[in-house]
Formats: structure tokens, C-alpha cells, sequence
């Protein structure tokens, strides 16, 4: 069953003189409990895409056309009152600074509840301090950090306390975007454990959006592999980061070590990069977006624009030489 | 490629600062002043043309142990030798021959640029300072040569470049060079990757990797990124709350850890390769400030193999199969 459906979802930021177009028909069908990780180098507009998914672009600097359907309802087309309705009960969001999530003036467990409070006015006091502890519980936290201040929390303890609060009112789909980046590496891998073993129990479907894929390797099902507001690969994990197939996608692998290697000279396989920067938005090129970049091009690259082309093991590829 | 002597030995250093503020200490007291031990009694020795790799969580003192090196910190403790000669020593004699023998490279290329200046400007000014080359021309060829090198053509656009008109991988590539032309005999590159894209980082580490094996530069490499730090150095020193717990080969320390952090920490670096099975250590807690360092094993309270006596028996680094360990258990 699919959960969220995403059909040619654009997003145009609106400049003084120019429209750039971070988002570019970008379509994506998330089935229900299926972990997805959309992977991206800076301004390739993951993040973009998610704002826009959340209705947190402004209309006066963003147009966002297409749709995303989450369970039948279109996030796109929705108004302000409908979205409030969906936003923490059926989606939620887990940004990367947790500390800058919160008032420093007050304390946890004040702010989790005025959330709580102002989606169940009805609800009593008793009642939302057994909800916040059992939150806190969840994501290993003692009860006592309701009463403490967010400086007194550490990075992977406040990150803990967003990820509780986006858990809330049980969301069928949690997004967390760059939530770990800031952590370290240890912090990192145990709260994303930790996730995924509440995933199973909550029966939540995960989007993680971040620019390391070896977090995506390690924690998610399914990969998209973003560039420049379009989506170039996507399909599992699997198949994708062990032998992938657009040459963006083998480009950013190049840039990782293989885990089995020697220490000695001569066996080490050189990292590659990728030459060049990301094209300019504002005024793209005609054909591939990755064709300038690319060290397998050919003139039909520079002219004709190409699609999304499914693979035989399952992945859809956006390149020429795959049929797109 | 140890026959020679080394060119850079770091004897028992020590780094202590002094915090002023409220801190409340595990037995409960409260203090107003407390010494924070970033770097608490670390020794090592690193060889021309070597690539040492520190790796540790943040806060466990790996950049203070950098800054330390090229004295940007001088010591609270111990001695920073160079070829013999202490650091504090050679940099009061002669502030401009000591930056030329030992370079840093920061994490942010932005902010080690002058946003007002051209690349060209920036980097003849450096050459001008030290007296590198007879006039600017002689410069200018020198520096372009070495653009060149590294694969930032064509120079001569390059150095008409302001700083935001390049991208991270490029500055970084340019800031390495800049380090590079001094002709220095040791460099430290602290987290020089971990700002950029994954498809420009590929650049810097060849980049260093091959300073270091043809120039023969001692290179010290700080990262996190444990997969990263194995690929390029030849040794690595994993440290933790300012101590040195695992010393050894790359491929020795990081494909079979025996401290138990260093296993800690291995096992829960995530790794590129979907098919890797390896299943993260579960540990509990986070890093103990500096400030209030346990008496016994600094690890223990988080050690997931510790035993009661850990918290009391003060650990040193012990010599096992190649490696230096600070753990008396293994």
C-alpha cells in the first residue's frame, strides 16, 4: 500500500528577476513501513523537497505546483487549517539543529506539552505529563529532563527529545532531515537503532534526507539519489550503492574507501571526484543536468532530455544510456 | 621507513585550561573552577613522508593535540619536538622559519581566506612574507605551477579569484597548496573533508596522500570519519577524554580493534556498503566532559567490558603485538 505519492512535484523559487527551480518534476511512491533515504550534495533541493511536502515554504518566495498524495489527501493543495490537522498526527518532521527546536528559556517538558495542549485542548494536566514521559521513556530518556532546560542536554540527548516529540501522536510518516548529521558517530548509529527498533513497533515509515550514504546504507531500505532538483536513481539500497548505474551515483561512491582494502600502496585504489560544480538552476541546460559533469557523455546527452527509465531489478535510472 | 630519526616527537603533552564556570561535579559539589584536561599526557612520533591518523569522538581533545603541534596552543606540559629541537624554542627564535617547518590546514576553507583579497593576492603574499622567489613574476610562476598540479586550471583564472567565487573542494585544494609551498616538513590537516561534498573530497585526500609520499611531508591527519582515516594514514592514534587509548597500524587498529572503545567506535562507524553485516557495539551514555575526568580508567564508566576495579587502576599505554593499548584487560 502506498503511503505517500508524489507526482511531478516542483518547487520554483520566485527571485528578484528570475525564478530558480530547485525541485524539478520529482515523482515518488513511499509504500507503507518502507524506509527511504534521499541522499543529495548540497543544493541538489532534498531539502527543498521536504519543505515543500511540510507546506513550510513561504507562497510569497515559492511555487509549488504538482502533488503529493498521503493517503488520499494532497498535501500540496491543502489550506492552512487541513494541513494543521495532518502535521504532527500523520507526518512529522525531525530537523538537524535539535537545539535550536526549542526555547532556551523553557523547560522540556513545558514545550512538549504546549504541543500536546494545542492539539488536545481537552486533554488534562495529569494526562499530558504521563504522555510526556512516556515519550521520553520511548526514546530512552528518564522522566526528570521534563524539568530541565535545553542547555543542560547534550546534543544526542536533545535530538532524543525531538525525535520523542515528532512521535507524539503517533505519525505514519516521520522525516528526519540531517537529524543525525550533527551528532557523532557513535551517538549517531545508537539513535538511529533506536529508531529503527521503534519504527517496528510503532508501524511508522521513515524518510531519512541526508548527504552521507553510508548512513543511508546502513539504515534505510530504499535509496533516491537527488542532483540538482531531480531525482537520477532510485531503488534499494542494495542493488543501487553496490552496483550503481548512473554515473552520479557511481561518481559519489568513488569518493568512499572500500571497507576490505590493505594498508599498503600499491593496492589502494585512488578516490575519485566528480569535476565541476552544480549547474546554475536558474538557467539550466537543455538536455541530462548531470551531462556536463559527466565522464561518460555524448552529444545526444547535450540535446535531448531524458526520464526516469525502470530497470529490471526494480530501480529506475535517469540516463540515456539506460533507455531514459 | 623508520631508519631515519623522526622528524616531529610529542613527549607527555599536556593541555589543561581553566573554566570559570558553575560545574557540578559527579559527587555532587559544586565548583566555580574547574581544569578542563583536553589534551592529558599524549605521546607520539611521527616520521618524514608518514601519515598519522587521530580519530575520536568530539570533545576527546584531537584538535587541541593539532593546535598543539603547530603551536597555536603552547603545552601546559611536555615537549613538542621538532628534529630534536623543542617547539617553543625554534618559535622564539624564529616565528616565520617554525611556520615554515610545520602548516595547518583548517577545517573551513572560507574563514582561512581573506574575502577581500584574490587567490593570487593571498598566495603572494605568503610567498612574499617568507621571501619565497625574487620578484612577483617569479611568484606567480611558481604558484601557478603548483595550481596546475593539483588539477585547478587554468591558473591564471584561478588566481583572479576571490574566495566565494570557488567552490569548498577548490579553496581547500588551494589552501593544502598554499601549506604545500613553504616546503614544510610536517602538516596538520584538522577535519580537512568534513565541510565539503563527498564528490570533492576525493580531491584533497589525494591531494595529501600524495604531498606526503613525494614530498615526504609528515602528515597528521584529524578526522571522525574512521573509514576515511584508514584509507589514507599509515598509523592511527584513537583517542579519548585527551588520551591516546589505541596506537598502531591503519588496517591493524581499525580491521581488528582491541581496546574496547576503538571496537566501540568501529563497530558503529556506518559504512557505504549496504551488505555490511557488522553489528554497532550498543554503549551507553555519552562522552564525560573533560572536566571531570574519573580517577581510574578515563572509559570505564561507558565501557561495556569494564569490571569494578577499572574505576580505581590508573591506566597506561602498554606495548601488544605492534600497538600501544591503554587498557589493562586486553
Amino acid at each position: 500500500m502506498t503511503l505517500l505519492s508524489i507526482r511531478d512535484l516542483c518547487v520554483d523559487y520566485l527571485a528578484q528577476d528570475r525564478t530558480v527551480r530547485a525541485v524539478d518534476r520529482f515523482s515518488l511512491d513511499i509504500p507503507k513501513g518502507e524506509s527511504f533515504g534521499i541522499v543529495g550534495e548540497s543544493g541538489s533541493g532534498k531539502s527543498t523537497l521536504i519543505l515543500a511536502l511540510m507546506g513550510l515554504l513561504s507562497k510569497r518566495k515559492a511555487l509549488v505546483t504538482g502533488s503529493a498524495l498521503l493517503d488520499g489527501a494532497d498535501l500540496i493543495a491543502m489550506s492552512e487549517d487541513e494541513r494543521r490537522a495532518v502535521r504532527w498526527k500523520k507526518m512529522s518532521i525531525v530537523f538537524q539543529n535539535a537545539m535550536n527546536s526549542f526555547s532556551p528559556v523553557h523547560r522540556i517538558g513545558k514545550m512538549m506539552q504546549d504541543i500536546y495542549f494545542a492539539h488536545c485542548p481537552d486533554s488534562a494536566k495529569a494526562e499530558r505529563r504521563t504522555r510526556m514521559e512516556e515519550l521520553l521513556g520511548l526514546v530512552g530518556l528518564p522522566p526528570r529532563v521534563c524539568d530541565l532546560y535545553p542547555h543542560e542536554l547534550s546534543g544526542g540527548m536533545m535530538q532524543r527529545v525531538n525525535i520523542a516529540l515528532s512521535l507524539m501522536f503517533n505519525p505514519e510518516l516521520l522525516i528526519m532531515d540531517e537529524a543525525t548529521t550533527a551528532l557523532d558517530v557513535v551517538t549517531q548509529t545508537q539513535i538511529l537503532k533506536e529508531i529503527a527498533q521503534l519504527e517496528e513497533k510503532l508501524d511508522i515509515t521513515r524518510v531519512m534526507v541526508t548527504h552521507d550514504i553510508s548512513v543511508v546504507a546502513s539504515s534505510c531500505e530504499n535509496v533516491v539519489v537527488m542532483y540538482a532538483g531531480r531525482c537520477l536513481e532510485v531503488g534499494s539500497v542494495k542493488t543501487v550503492l553496490t552496483k550503481p548505474a548512473h554515473p552520479y551515483t557511481k561518481g559519489l561512491i568513488g569518493g568512499f574507501p572500500a571497507e576490505d582494502e590493505e594498508g599498503s600502496d600499491e593496492e589502494k585504489r585512488p578516490l575519485t571526484s566528480i569535476p565541476g560544480t552544480l549547474p546554475d538552476l536558474g538557467a539550466v541546460p537543455a538536455g541530462c543536468i548531470f551531462e556536463p559533469r559527466c565522464d561518460q557523455s555524448a552529444d545526444a546527452c547535450k540535446s535531448a532530455s531524458v526520464n526516469l527509465a525502470s530497470l529490471d531489478d526494480g530501480r529506475k535510472v535517469r540516463c540515456r544510456r539506460y533507455g531514459g | 621507513m623508520r631508519e631515519t630519526a623522526p622528524v616531529l616527537c610529542v613527549e607527555n603533552v599536556r593541555k589543561h585550561y581553566v573554566s570559570r564556570k558553575k560545574h557540578r561535579m559527579r559527587d555532587g559539589r559544586v565548583v566555580r573552577k574547574a581544569a578542563v584536561k583536553s589534551v592529558d599526557g599524549v605521546s607520539l612520533t611521527l616520521f618524514d613522508g608518514e601519515i598519522l591518523g587521530v580519530i575520536g569522538e568530539s570533545g576527546c581533545g584531537k584538535s587541541t593535540l593539532g593546535r598543539l603541534i603547530v603551536r597555536l596552543e603552547s603545552p601546559s606540559d611536555g615537549k613538542v619536538l621538532y628534529r630534536g629541537t623543542e617547539a617553543e624554542t625554534l618559535y622564539k627564535k624564529d616565528k616565520l622559519a617554525f611556520r615554515r617547518t610545520t602548516q595547518m590546514v583548517f577545517q573551513n576553507p572560507f574563514e582561512t581566506f581573506d574575502p577581500r583579497y584574490t587567490i593570487g593576492k593571498t598566495l603572494i603574499h605568503t610567498l612574499r612574507l617568507h621571501r619565497i622567489g625574487a620578484d612577483d613574476a617569479e611568484r606567480i610562476s611558481l604558484i601557478s605551477a603548483q595550481l596546475e598540479q593539483a588539477g585547478l586550471t587554468p591558473a591564471k583564472r584561478m588566481l583572479a579569484r576571490y574566495p566565494h567565487e570557488m567552490s569548498g573542494g577548490q579553496l581547500q585544494r588551494v589552501s593544502i597548496i598554499r601549506s604545500l609551498m613553504l616546503g614544510p616538513e610536517v602538516i596538520v590537516a584538522d577535519e580537512p573533508v568534513s565541510m565539503l561534498d563527498i564528490s570533492m573530497r576525493a580531491d584533497i585526500i589525494n591531494l595529501l596522500y600524495a604531498s606526503a609520499r613525494r614530498e615526504r611531508v609528515g602528515l597528521i591527519f584529524i578526522s571522525h570519519d574512521i573509514s576515511l582515516t584508514r584509507y589514507i594514514s599509515d598509523f592511527i592514534a584513537v583517542m579519548y577524554l585527551g588520551n591516546i587509548v589505541e596506537y598502531g597500524k591503519a588496517s591493524e587498529v581499525v580491521g581488528r580493534p582491541m581496546h574496547p572503545y576503538t571496537k566501540v567506535l568501529v563497530s558503529n562507524s556506518p559504512s557505504a556498503d549496504p551488505l555490511e553485516t557488522r553489528q554497532p557495539i550498543m554503549i551507553i551514555g555519552e562522552p564525560a566532559t573533560p572536566i571531570d575526568v574519573p580517577e581510574g580508567c578515563v572509559f570505564s564508566p561507558r565501557c561495556p567490558e569494564a569490571v569494578p576495579e577499572c574505576a580505581f587502576e590508573k591506566q597506561e599505554l602498554r606495548g601488544i603485538d605492534h600497538r600501544l593499548i591503554r587498557c589493562s584487560r586486553v
